[in-house]
């Protein structure tokens, strides 16, 4: 049979045990379980919501889409606004290393709240017009997005190695930091490589 | 008289080349006011937009259940993209429509925000409801521990008492 000591010993310990599970709702709500790595995703994806079947070859007057997605992570409600760019194969990209957007004027925006782990994605529609050939040069005049028509007046020359009049479709994330009352580049962005043709 | 004729003729071109010229002026300096105005009403709606957004994390800070109100901080900042758009295409008509729309829905936001704050500041706080259930869960259990120690004590204690002697048998 059990001693007098052991059993006063099972007791206590039932009694300690007890004492947690009616304490666990408060400590539940006082200790903060540290939260895993805090970050921001943004991707694009083709029209079929895959990695796959990203516009290539454009020309005028077609329309073509892509699937534009961002993610929070953060741990908390963020305010986010994407900007939407064009460039040549000369202009400024945004740089990852120094984290900095590119200098290039944005044509489009989108801006979203989103609570963390939310997610939110659109598709965004494109098309160029007015694009002309002299040469190894190929002039683009007017870009449309989501059906507003922006003068661009972008000059792409003839990529000898690729064989293609190249523009870039980029799209740079940009955070909210209510410290500075403004936004700023949260370094990433994705872009879409375009080959202009000639019309069919 | 064709002296005076062709000096009339100078004259009413020359006015009407001021008046031209006086109406592009009063037109472009017009459409550059148009476009600073749409330009202040655009930074205007930008700080609503931050207040309605500040407004929501205060009550979400507060424990005030913000999912409904985020979607119209959404709407909002729709609003306010599609306005620096039009801004940008020159739109200004449309970019202060958008803008006007957009700051009385930032308002709405805000004002809501301040409800569901005070809604989550008159509901007690779940932490001290916990921590004071389970203060009262200890107590209780406390007392009862102790009665129960003396419970469990004397039934062993009776238990052994009337256990009888055993005799080692020897080989």
């Amino acid at each position: 049979m059990i001693g007098l000591g052991d059993l006063k010993l099972v007791y206590l310990a039932s009694c300690v045990l007890l004492g947690l599970i009616i304490l666990s709702p408060t400590l539940a709500l006082v200790v903060r379980v540290p939260g895993g790595e805090k970050f921001s995703e943004l991707w694009i994806l083709g029209p079929g919501h895959m990695v796959e079947d990203y516009p290539h070859n454009v020309s005028a007057g077609n329309v073509y889409s892509v699937n534009l997605g961002i993610g929070n992570h953060l741990g908390g409600l963020k305010y986010y606004l994407v900007y939407v760019k064009l460039r040549n194969q000369t202009e400024p990209a945004p740089d990852s290393l120094n984290g900095t957007p590119s200098g290039l004027a944005p044509l489009f925006e989108y801006r979203v709240f989103l609570g963390d782990g939310d997610v939110w994605e659109r598709e965004v529609s494109f098309s160029f017009d007015g694009v002309s050939f002299e040469g190894d040069l190929c002039r683009v005049s007017k870009l449309s997005i989501d059906g507003s028509a922006f003068s661009v007046d972008k000059v792409a020359v003839r990529d000898q190695v690729n064989n293609g009049f190249y523009l870039q479709l980029f799209f740079e994330l940009w955070l909210y930091n209510a410290t500075a009352s403004g936004f700023q580049f949260h370094d990433r962005a994705v872009w879409n490589w375009l080959n202009v043709t000639r019309s069919m | 008289m064709r002296w005076l004729s062709s000096c009339l003729a100078r004259r009413f071109s020359l006015l009407l080349l001021v008046f031209l010229a006086s109406c592009s002026l009063l037109l472009l300096s017009a459409c550059v006011r148009g476009a600073d105005d749409v330009s202040l009403k655009v930074a205007e709606a930008e700080g609503k937009v931050k207040e309605a957004y500040a407004a929501v994390l205060e009550a979400e800070s507060f424990g005030a259940n913000v999912t409904n109100v985020v979607s119209g901080l959404n709407a909002v900042a729709v609003l306010l993209g599609d306005a620096n758009v039009a801004f940008r295409l020159g739109d200004y008509g449309n970019a202060s429509l958008l803008v006007d729309r957009c700051i009385g829905l930032a308002d709405a936001v805000v004002a809501e925000a301040g409800n569901l704050k005070s809604e989550a500041l008159a509901r007690p706080n779940a932490l001290l409801l916990a921590a004071g259930l389970s203060g009262a869960g200890l107590a209780v259990l406390f007392f009862v521990g102790l009665f129960g120690w003396r419970f469990v004590r004397s039934r062993y204690v009776r238990r052994v008492l009337k256990m009888k002697p055993e005799e080692a048998v020897s080989s």
